[in-house]
C-alpha cells in the first residue's frame, strides 16, 4: 500500500498518484509486450496517467533500437484500445530505451544497473524499478537471481518491483519452488504476481457489489444460496498456443488461477479494510477451505463453430496425436467454512464451447413453500438468479419471477439488468492499464500473493493426479458444445444444471 | 461497447400534440414503450437517468461541448419556450444497436414547449414524466439562469452547469457558489481542469516539494484570467495549499499556459483525449461528493488577478 502521504492537493484526486517509475521490460519484443503492454504504457500516456519521472527500458536479445522504436510504434498502432496521437507516441518514445543482451548473460545486468543509474540522472531525480518478466517461467528464477547480484533487488535504493505473470508453476511443487527462487532475490512485498483478471471492472465490482450493497450481504451464504457456479468458457480452439496449452490444460491454465480466484472473490469474508494484504488474507483464508469433491475432463473432438467445421484438438497443428490434455475441466467444490458449508461451487473452463463467455452465478435457494393451487404454476417457480457477468459483456442481472398478463396465473421468469458499458459512458481501461498503474502507485491489492497461488495449487493438484491415475476418464466432446457428459453429469446428479452457454 | 461503434439509429416512433397536459404525455409515452417493446421483443431499457434540459442555452464561448459519446442512456426531457399560452409536446422513442452485443438500447426523449409562466413552474411539468428510481440530473446549458433553471435545481439531485459559458465570471462564479451551497451539483469548468489538479497532486508526492510550500508559500496561474474554470484552479491551489494565489494572463488563447506553486513549476503533461466529454464524464459521477470545488469556491478571496 501507499504510504500517508502529506501531498496537500492529494484528496481531491482519485487515486493514490503514480509514482517516478522505470519500468523495464524483459522479453519487449514477444507477443504479449506488443499485444498488451505496449498499447497498454501508450494508452497511459495518452490519458497522462504516466508519472513525470518515467522512462522505459526495453530488454531483449534481438533487434537495434531503431528497430525497437519502430516495433513500438507498429505494436501501439495496431493494438491501442485509442486512436494514436502522434505527438504523444513521439514524446513517449523520447522516454524509451533500449538494451540488447541475453537474459541468460550475466554481464548483461550490471548494463541495466548502469542504465538505470544514468536514467535517474538524466530525469532529475531516483525513480522506482518496475522489472517487468515477459518471458518464460523458466526464466524467473534465473532473471531475478541475476538483479540480485547486480544489487537492484532485495533493499535496492531506489526500491524496485517484480512483476511476473501466470503460469506459477504446473503443480503445487513447481509453484513453491518458483516462489522459494523469486523470493530468494526479492521480498515477497515486492513481487506483483499479475492474474489480468483481477485488472477487470467486473471483477473489481464483486468486491463492491457483495460489500456496498446491504440486500446481498445477509443473503450472501449458505442459508439462502443454494449453489454458485462460474464458467469461464472460450469459443476458440487451442491456435498458435498448442506448444505451451498441451503442457497445461484447462486445468493449469484458468481453473487454478482465473477461476480460483473468481472462487475467493465470491466466496470470501468481508476484509475489515480494502488493504491488499486484508484482501489477500481472506482470499487466501477462503482458498484454504476448498477442496474439490468430483471432477470432469474433456477434450474437443471436430465439430461447427460459427456454422463452419472445425477441427478436433488432436488434429490441431503441434498437438501430439496420442494427446489426453484436457480442453474443458468441471470441478465442484466444497468451501467447507461456517458460510458455506453445504453449498457447492460447481466451476468449468473451456476451449471450443458454443460462446465466449465468462460469468459468475449465485442461484438462490428456492422459496420454501409455494401456495399456488395449480400444480403447474407451483412446478414452474425457477430459484431468482444473480448473474455477474465477467466478459463479454460486463455487467450484473438478476433473474425473478413475474406473473404474466391474464386471468390465469401464469408465472414468467423477468430480468433486471445492468450492463457497464451502457451505464457509464467512460471507456474501460484494459486489464493491464490498471495493473501496470497500481505498480507504479505502490498498490498490490489486485496482484496474487504466493500464498494464494499455492493454495490454489493445493485445490487442483488432487484433481490432476486423480486424472493421470485414469479414475477420470477423459471424453471427447464435439466442437461447438458446452462439453462431455460427465461434465453435465457432475452436476445434474446433484438435481441441477449449468446455466445455458 | 466500443467507444467508436456509432450506433445505428432506427427510425423510432413518435407522438406530438398540441394544447395538452403532462398525464397525456406520460399515457403517449408508456404506450410508445410499451410499442417499442412489442415490436422489438427481447430489447432492454437500460435508461440511468432523468435527463433534464433547461431552455436556457447559450453558444459555448471557450469549448466545444460534446465528444465522441454524446449518448447516454437517458429520458430526456426537453424544455423549449415558445410564445402562446398552452403546453405543445413530442414524443419519440427509438432504438440505437449496442456495439457488438445484439442488444438495442432504448432512447426517450420528450420536449414540451410552453410559455415562461409555464416554465417557471418547470417542476410540475416534469414531475409526472420522471422515471422513477433513478437519479434526476439538470443540465443547464445556458448562464442567464433563471425561475426555469432553479425550479429544475429543486427537482433534480444533481444540478450540472459550465460557469466557463458565462461572459461575466463574476456573475458565473456568484451563481456556482448559491447554487454549490443548496444543490449537489457538477460545474463542467471544475471538470475541465481535472488533469491539471492530478498533475498539481503528482508534483507534490514528492517529499522535497511538499517541504518547499513552507519556504515559498505562493502560487501563480497564468492563463485566461477572467475564465471561471482558470479561476477555479487557481482558488483551489489556494484552499489546499493554505497560499494566496497570484493569476496572470497569458500570452496566448491556452486557458492555463503555466502553474508555479513554491517554486515549482508543474509539468503538464499531453491533454488527456477524453477531455471533449466532461458532460458524460459528470452524468457518470453524479453521486460522488467534489469537496475540493466548494473549497475553491470559498477560497477565491486568497486569489489576486493581475491585469
Amino acid at each position: 500500500m501507499a504510504e500517508p502521504s502529506d501531498n496537500p492537493f492529494a484528496a481531491d484526486v482519485p487515486g493514490p498518484q503514480v509514482r517516478p517509475a522505470t519500468f523495464v521490460l524483459f522479453g519487449a519484443t514477444g507477443d504479449l509486450a506488443a499485444k498488451k503492454l505496449l498499447p497498454a504504457i501508450y494508452n497511459l500516456a495518452a490519458e497522462n496517467r504516466l508519472p513525470d519521472r518515467f522512462r522505459m527500458l526495453g530488454v531483449a536479445s534481438s533487434m537495434e533500437e531503431h528497430t525497437f522504436k519502430e516495433h513500438m510504434v507498429n505494436a501501439v498502432t495496431a493494438h491501442s484500445r485509442s486512436g494514436v496521437v502522434t505527438a504523444i507516441l513521439d514524446d513517449l518514445l523520447q522516454r524509451v530505451d533500449w538494451i540488447r543482451g541475453d537474459i541468460n548473460d550475466a554481464g548483461l545486468y550490471p548494463k541495466i544497473a548502469a542504465n538505470l543509474a544514468d536514467g535517474d540522472g538524466a530525469l532529475g531525480g531516483s525513480t522506482r524499478r518496475l522489472f517487468y518478466l515477459a518471458v518464460a517461467p523458466r526464466f524467473f528464477g534465473p532473471i531475478a537471481q541475476s538483479l540480485h547480484d547486480a544489487g537492484l533487488a532485495r533493499g535496492a535504493e531506489p526500491p524496485s518491483v517484480l512483476m511476473i505473470e501466470k503460469p506459477f508453476g504446473h503443480d503445487l511443487a513447481s509453484a513453491e519452488a518458483l516462489n522459494a527462487d523469486v523470493t530468494a532475490a526479492f521480498d515477497e512485498a515486492q513481487i506483483l504476481r499479475l492474474d489480468h483478471y483481477l485488472g477487470k471492472e467486473t471483477v473489481q465490482n464483486l468486491l463492491v457489489f457483495r460489500f456496498a450493497n446491504g440486500i446481498f450481504e445477509p443473503l450472501w451464504n449458505r442459508r439462502y444460496i443454494d449453489h454458485v457456479q462460474i464458467t469461464a468458457a472460450e469459443d476458440i480452439g487451442v491456435g498458435s498456443r498448442a506448444g505451451y496449452y498441451d503442457q497445461s490444460g484447462a486445468i493449469r491454465d484458468v481453473i487454478q488461477n482465473h477461476v480460483m480466484q473468481l472462487v475467493a472473490l465470491t466466496a470470501m469474508e468481508p476484509p475489515t479494510t480494502f488493504s491488499a494484504d486484508e484482501i489477500r488474507d481472506e482470499k487466501e483464508k477462503v482458498l484454504r477451505s476448498i477442496r474439490c469433491v468430483r471432477s470432469a475432463r474433456g477434450q474437443y473432438g471436430a465439430g461447427h463453430v460459427d456454422g463452419g467445421p472445425v477441427p478436433g484438438y488432436l488434429e490441431e497443428p503441434d498437438v501430439p496425436a496420442d494427446s489426453t490434455t484436457d480442453t474443458l475441466a468441471a470441478l465442484k467444490l466444497e468451501v467447507n467454512n461456517w458460510r458455506w458449508a453445504g453449498t457447492p461451487f460447481y466451476v468449468r473452463a473451456g476451449k471450443r464451447m458454443p460462446r465466449r463467455s465468462t460469468e459468475i452465478t449465485i442461484a438462490f435457494r428456492p422459496v420454501p413453500h409455494k401456495p399456488f393451487s395449480d400444480p403447474r404454476v407451483a412446478e414452474s417457480i425457477r430459484p431468482n438468479l444473480l448473474t455477474l457477468s465477467i466478459q463479454p459483456n460486463e455487467g450484473a442481472s438478476l433473474r425473478i419471477e413475474a406473473k404474466a398478463p391474464g386471468a390465469e396465473t401464469q408465472l414468467r421468469p423477468v430480468r433486471m439488468d445492468f450492463l457497464y458499458g451502457e451505464t457509464f459512458t467512460r471507456e474501460t481501461p484494459e486489464a493491464y492499464e490498471r495493473l501496470l498503474l497500481d505498480a507504479m502507485r505502490g498498490d498490490a491489492t489486485l496482484f496474487t500473493r504466493a500464498d494464494e497461488v499455492e493454495e490454489a495449487w493445493r485445490v487442483v493438484d488432487p484433481v490432476i493426479a486423480s486424472w493421470e491415475t485414469g479414475d477420470v476418464p477423459l471424453e471427447r466432446y464435439e466442437a461447438g458444445t458446452p462439453g462431455p457428459a460427465s461434465a453435465e453429469a457432475l452436476i445434474r446428479d446433484d438435481g441441477r444444471k449449468w446455466r445455458r452457454l | 461497447m466500443s467507444a467508436d461503434a456509432s450506433p445505428e439509429l432506427r427510425e423510432g416512433l413518435h407522438w406530438s400534440a398540441r394544447d395538452t397536459s403532462t398525464d397525456v404525455v406520460a399515457d403517449n409515452l408508456r404506450r410508445l414503450l410499451l410499442e417499442a417493446d412489442r415490436q422489438h421483443g427481447a430489447l432492454l431499457s437500460l435508461r440511468t437517468l432523468n435527463l433534464l434540459v433547461s431552455p436556457n442555452a447559450h453558444v459555448p464561448r471557450t469549448v466545444r461541448a460534446g465528444g465522441r459519446r454524446t449518448v447516454h442512456p437517458a429520458r430526456m426531457i426537453r424544455l423549449v419556450r415558445h410564445a402562446d399560452d398552452r403546453l405543445d409536446a413530442e414524443v419519440g422513442v427509438r432504438l440505437l444497436d449496442v456495439g457488438g452485443t445484439q442488444m438495442h438500447l432504448l432512447m426517450e426523449d420528450v420536449t414540451l414547449r410552453g410559455n415562461a409562466d409555464r416554465l417557471a413552474h418547470a417542476d410540475s411539468l416534469i414531475a409526472p414524466l420522471l422515471a422513477r428510481g433513478i437519479p434526476t440530473v439538470a443540465w443547464l446549458p445556458g448562464y442567464e439562469h433563471d425561475d426555469v433553471d432553479r425550479a429544475l435545481a429543486e427537482v433534480a439531485h444533481v444540478t450540472v452547469f459550465d460557469s466557463d459559458l458565462d461572459p461575466d465570471p463574476v456573475r458565473a462564479l456568484m451563481y456556482a457558489h448559491e447554487t454549490a451551497l443548496e444543490h449537489p451539483c457538477r460545474d463542467l469548468a471544475w471538470l475541465r481542469n481535472a488533469h491539471w489538479r492530478a498533475r498539481i497532486a503528482a508534483a507534490f508526492e514528492d517529499e522535497t516539494a511538499q517541504g518547499a510550500l513552507a519556504f515559498m508559500p505562493s502560487g501563480e496561474v497564468v492563463g485566461q484570467a477572467h475564465l471561471p474554470s482558470t479561476v477555479l484552479v487557481a482558488a483551489w491551489i489556494a484552499a489546499r495549499a493554505e497560499i494566496n494565489v497570484t493569476l496572470r494572463p497569458g500570452a496566448g488563447t491556452e486557458p492555463i499556459e503555466s502553474i508555479t506553486i513554491a517554486g515549482l513549476r508543474i509539468d503538464p503533461g499531453h491533454m488527456p483525449p477524453a477531455l471533449g466529454a466532461p458532460l458524460m464524464e459528470a452524468l457518470d459521477t453524479v453521486y460522488s461528493p467534489l469537496p475540493g470545488y466548494e473549497d475553491a469556491l470559498q477560497s477565491m478571496d486568497r486569489v489576486a488577478i493581475v491585469a
